[in-house]
């Protein structure tokens, strides 16, 4: 009777069990999409008991944050890469082309 | 039919905004041009169709985002994928497998002050960006910079939602080694 029961909650340790590579998989994943329940389970338990996995957590929501910044940054007109002023001729010189060659236009491509 | 300006003064008005644009997502100043130019061209032949609901500019950047959505998809189907390995940073064998290998375990980030140099801190993510091979960076780059959405991405590139979860995981693994590696050091 004991041992039965030893057994089934073995076996079901063993499901909620996961690795390191499981665990920081469902935290990428939970980054993205809502994690399903066992999922967020298993998850919880393992970084209960794994302070790397969850140094891992930690660190990539600051990695998240940080994208995030660099997003708005990029987009922020106050940093400007400038292309080189030959070639904007260039293009310059290709609009003019395609604009004076009307129904040509693209076919000498 | 609302006014566009004169297709001549494009470069002039728009150049730099959507090269910055196009260089800070590709990663190569040649593809950058050539995206521009590509995107020039195409609004050249698309402006009867234009309506003036939104701005020329943003018009134009529509025109060229859809344009690096296409760059990203042919570039993650092309067969010459760069061989770059990168090895997981789990043991792969034994009774530790899925653990993580002991010489390569995340570290928890210090806090980070405001007075960091931001300049050297968005090179170094530039870089680390750079690393990830061609399919994993335009897949993280659709999903973390554009903001398409799972459907989005996996129609667009041709893979399954269990497909983008693995890839935004390996990329997720690598950048972050990458930062601690060369920032956090």
């Amino acid at each position: 009777m004991f041992g039965k029961m030893k057994k089934q909650l073995d076996r079901l340790m063993m499901r909620m069990m996961i690795t390191c590579e499981k665990a920081s998989y469902l935290i990428s994943k939970s980054q993205d999409e809502k994690l399903t329940f066992p999922e967020h389970f298993q998850l919880r338990m393992h970084l209960l008991g794994c302070r790397f996995c969850r140094a891992y957590e930690k660190d990539i929501g600051i990695l998240s944050d940080n994208i995030q910044d660099w997003k708005h940054y990029i987009e922020d007109e106050g940093h400007p890469i400038h292309m080189p002023g030959e070639e904007k001729q260039k293009i310059r010189e290709h609009i003019r082309e395609q604009q004076n060659g009307g129904d040509q236009a693209g076919k000498d491509d | 039919m609302p006014d566009l300006t004169d297709p001549a003064q494009w470069v002039d008005q728009y150049g730099d905004y959507l090269y910055t644009y196009a260089y800070y997502r590709v990663n190569s100043p040649e593809l950058a041009r050539d995206l521009v130019q590509e995107t020039f061209v195409s609004a050249l032949h698309a402006k009867d169709a234009f309506q003036g609901r939104s701005s020329e500019k943003t018009w134009l950047v529509s025109i060229l985002k859809r344009k690096i959505i296409d760059h990203y998809r042919k570039q993650s189907r092309s067969k010459e994928q760069s061989h770059e390995h990168y090895d997981l940073p789990f043991i792969t064998e034994g009774e530790d497998r899925g653990q993580w290998d002991p010489n390569r375990r995340p570290r928890e980030w210090p806090e980070q002050g405001s007075d960091i140099d931001r300049e050297a801190f968005y090179k170094v993510l530039e870089y680390c960006l750079s690393l990830l091979p061609e399919k994993w960076s335009g897949v993280f780059r659709l999903k973390s910079i554009e903001e398409l959405t799972t459907e989005e991405i996996c129609k667009e590139m041709g893979i399954t939602p269990s497909n983008l979860w693995v890839i935004m995981h390996r990329a997720r693994l690598r950048l972050r080694e990458c930062f601690e590696n060369n920032w956090y050091d």
